[in-house]
């Protein structure tokens, strides 16, 4: 379950690449395990054109999620927060912006200041309780001091609790109609006047 | 394309706000021409009963300013910003039928005709359209509903009034994207009508940029996919899961819309930075394998190339230098003139960064004393960089922009030397690079970076080369696996001759450092790769299912060529796979040498 963010962005540059189709043979997505196929070692498909994502801190969050979230029952997670700083203080805050999908425990800080040496990372758990079924989310930031200023780097934790499909949106951010020639949309709704 | 149902108002469309001329797209933020705007809405006057009346006024979309240093948005400073070129419809409220449509103009004025006593709404759509020359097609889409369709037929934002009716009297009605933000709970709680018009809006003003200089041009379609649900999660698209906002080819644009956790759509320079790589992509050529990267690392020439370019194209796009990352209560900065971070050089993005901003800024900061404007950029980038033997690089790019702008030599170099980037004798190679990213801490006999392409002679004589993945390594030395650090992917280059089918045998070295050799594990050996360029076009062909050079064979790639190689400049990049593999045991050696062989296949 353990994840790494940057890790991610590439699987997810690469599952974009090939659910749109290939561009070129650069763009394939890497190949089965070789040692089933009679050949001792994996490899990798060649590269192809990507943009990794926005510039962000020089700070990586991982986590691992310990044991089977239950609705009701605590679950711990462990994040583990490195940073190419030196040993410069990273500021570690979590919340959950859906406060009828997570809960913490009373005892749960919400924030902790950590010093991370350079790339080696330090790891603190939070607890959270979920309170249905779901895809639901625990919002970790991490905010670094480097010579120029601040930086920060922002991630989602996937919870995934039951079986039950994603997170309902909260609010749907307009309606979905179709239009005259059956095109979809969404109709946002325009302020008028002076 | 649009459904002109009354053809009683075709006569009347040279009232409309038809897509403006190149010239005045150039001159940009002018008037626009056209539209009856007289600010708010109201009676107009002048329709004569039972005949067609205007309904002019003017789109906006409410934009959310940065706070100071960066921290959050500042809604006490809302301003209000025109839909530019946006496609705009007057509908019948009954059948939604499209009864006139045109363009906004630079100013967001608009004008549509109607019958009179017609009960009809607006329809603003996220999209830029415009075909002859120049040509665009732009349009930002919901990528988390309805989503059984396929990506690019995912909803298209539009922005709806309430019905009314026409009247007998032209009419002004301005029409206004709102952020949906209360000020009371200090949170979204009304519909955020204004981010897709304003992440469209960046999209125009990197279009404005190119505009300048081509007034001709052709956009490829671009698709933006924002949605309230897109957050900073691994995940499926479908769900908002985007991770990150990035761009991926296929001129998709996706981008972060989830305002607790990390939202984007206000945060201009990040669009215009990811416009910048689809820029890169259909206009120029883009060789970055992307990848973990932050500001300061010691990276890969090619992502520190695409990274730092797309950045100071940001800059240039918007006039402005502080890139700003925002979340709702926080965020940070990059001065993009002056950032510094990391150990200066040509695998850095921040010094490509600053380099690119300075050619074009006009302020004078150190060095800094002049500017040769984004037009010799442009002709660099859609030029020689497009079809570069070398890969995409500061040095493809820079050796070109230096020959075709010989009067700006001196300040170029000027550049270059400051962020340690030699400037003399440079070639899109780098050919005689000294800077080898040490910053003079390592010693430069084992760092495997440069020369920064080695020579391989295509006649079966055997050159050593490692990769090397010191910059991939935490502080435990243990290997971060990014595989996109400096010294990982080696360049090589080739001069073919003789068009042949020719061999390749790369061989692993230093077998004996190498972990012992388990059966059970696929990740315990050596695995090289290579890939081939001719002119920025792949040479790996596909055989039997397999990418040539990409194999997984152990401690060796061996093959030979489908095709005949035909007589040109080759570039290659030749890489440990186990450098880019999170399995890679603890005991694999940070440093990993190959024979590389070419010869005349027989």
């Amino acid at each position: 379950m353990k994840r790494h963010l940057s890790r991610s962005i590439i699987g997810l540059l690469a599952a974009v690449a090939f659910a749109a189709g290939c561009k070129n043979a650069a763009d394939e997505s890497r190949e089965p395990d070789a040692e089933a196929a009679g050949v001792e070692k994996t490899s990798a498909a060649a590269p192809g054109e990507a943009s990794p994502g926005k510039p962000s801190a020089p700070v990586d969050i991982d986590y691992d999620i310990v044991g089977v979230p239950i609705v009701g029952h605590p679950v711990n997670i462990d994040l583990a927060v490195s940073s190419t700083q030196g040993d410069a203080p990273v500021k570690l805050t979590w919340h959950v912006l859906d406060t009828g999908s997570l809960s913490f425990p009373e005892s749960q800080l919400r924030e902790v200041s950590l010093r991370v040496n350079a790339r080696q990372a330090q790891t603190r758990q939070v607890t959270v309780v979920p309170q249905r079924e779901g895809r639901l989310y625990l919002n970790v930031t991490a905010e670094v001091e480097t010579a120029d200023g601040a930086m920060l780097k922002s991630m989602a934790i996937p919870i995934q609790v039951g079986s039950a499909p994603g997170q309902q949106q909260q609010e749907q951010n307009g309606e979905v109609k179709q239009d005259s020639d059956g095109e979809t949309i969404v109709s946002l709704p325009a302020d008028e006047g002076s | 394309m649009f459904n002109h149902s009354n053809s009683l108002l075709s006569s009347l469309r040279n009232r409309l706000l038809l897509p403006i001329c190149a010239g005045l797209l150039a001159a940009c933020g002018g008037g626009g021409g056209g539209g009856d705007s007289s600010g708010g809405s109201g009676d107009g006057g002048g329709a004569p009963d039972g005949g067609p009346v205007t309904i002019s006024g003017k789109a906006v979309y409410e934009f959310a300013p940065p706070a100071a240093a960066c921290r959050g948005l500042d809604f006490h400073a809302v301003q209000q910003r025109p839909i530019r070129q946006a496609t705009i419809q007057l509908l019948d409220a009954a059948t939604d039928t499209v009864l006139d449509a045109g363009v906004t103009t630079d100013t967001g004025d608009f004008a549509l005709s109607v019958d009179s006593g017609t009960e009809v709404y607006i329809r603003v759509r996220a999209e830029l359209k415009r075909t002859g020359g120049p040509s665009w097609d732009v349009e930002v889409r919901d990528n988390t509903r309805s989503t059984t369709a396929p990506l690019k037929q995912r909803p298209l934002y539009v922005l709806d009034t309430d019905p009314f009716d026409s009247g007998n009297v032209d009419v002004t009605r301005d029409v206004t994207a709102a952020t949906g933000w209360n000020d009371s709970t200090a949170s979204y709680t009304g519909t955020r009508a204004a981010a897709p018009f304003a992440v469209l809006d960046t999209a125009y003003a990197g279009m404005l940029l190119v505009l300048a200089e081509d007034p001709q041009v052709t956009f490829e379609p671009l698709d933006i996919f924002w949605s309230s649900e897109n957050r900073p999660s691994d995940g499926r698209i479908e769900d908002g899961d985007i991770s990150t906002s990035f761009y991926s080819s296929e001129n998709n644009l996706f981008l972060l819309g989830a305002a607790g956790s990390d939202a984007d759509e206000f945060d201009d320079h990040v669009v215009a930075h990811e416009w910048g790589h689809y820029f890169e992509d259909v206009f120029s050529r883009s060789d970055s394998i992307g990848g973990a990267h932050s500001l300061g690392d010691e990276l890969d020439m090619r992502v520190a190339f695409g990274e730092g370019f797309a950045t100071a194209l940001s800059g240039m796009v918007l006039g402005d230098a502080l890139y700003c990352d925002t979340t709702l209560s926080s965020g940070f900065s990059i001065n993009i003139e002056d950032e510094g971070g990391g150990t200066p050089g040509w695998f850095n993005e921040v010094s490509v960064m600053e380099l690119l901003y300075d050619l074009w800024d006009t302020a004078a900061d150190g060095v800094d004393s002049g500017s040769i404007g984004f037009g010799p950029v442009y002709r660099v980038m859609t030029g020689a960089q497009a079809v570069t033997s070398a890969f995409t690089s500061i040095f493809s790019f820079a050796a070109v922009l230096k020959e075709e702008n010989p009067l700006d030599a001196g300040f170029i170099n000027e550049l270059l030397a400051a962020q340690n980037i030699r400037a003399d004798g440079m070639s899109e190679f780098g050919d005689g690079e000294t800077n080898d990213g040490s910053g003079g801490i390592l010693s430069t006999t084992d760092v495997d970076v440069l020369p920064v392409y080695t020579r391989i002679v295509p006649d079966g004589s055997a050159t050593n080369v490692c990769s090397n993945s010191q910059y991939d390594r935490d502080s435990g030395d243990e290997l971060v696996a990014d595989g996109n650090k400096l010294s990982e992917h080696r360049f090589l280059r080739m001069t073919i001759d003789t068009p042949a089918r020719y061999s390749f045998q790369i061989r692993t070295t230093n077998l004996g450092e190498l972990p012992p050799d388990d059966p059970q594990n696929d990740h315990d050996q050596s695995d090289p790769d290579i890939r081939i360029l001719l002119n920025g076009e792949s040479q790996n062909a596909v055989v039997n299912g397999e990418l040539q050079g990409f194999s997984g064979a152990a401690n060796e790639e061996v093959f030979t060529t489908s095709n005949e190689l035909v007589a040109g400049e080759y570039a290659m990049a030749l890489v440990e796979f186990r450098y880019q593999d999170e399995q890679t045991p603890a005991d694999y050696p940070a440093r990993t040498c190959f024979d590389v062989i070419v010869s005349p296949a027989p």
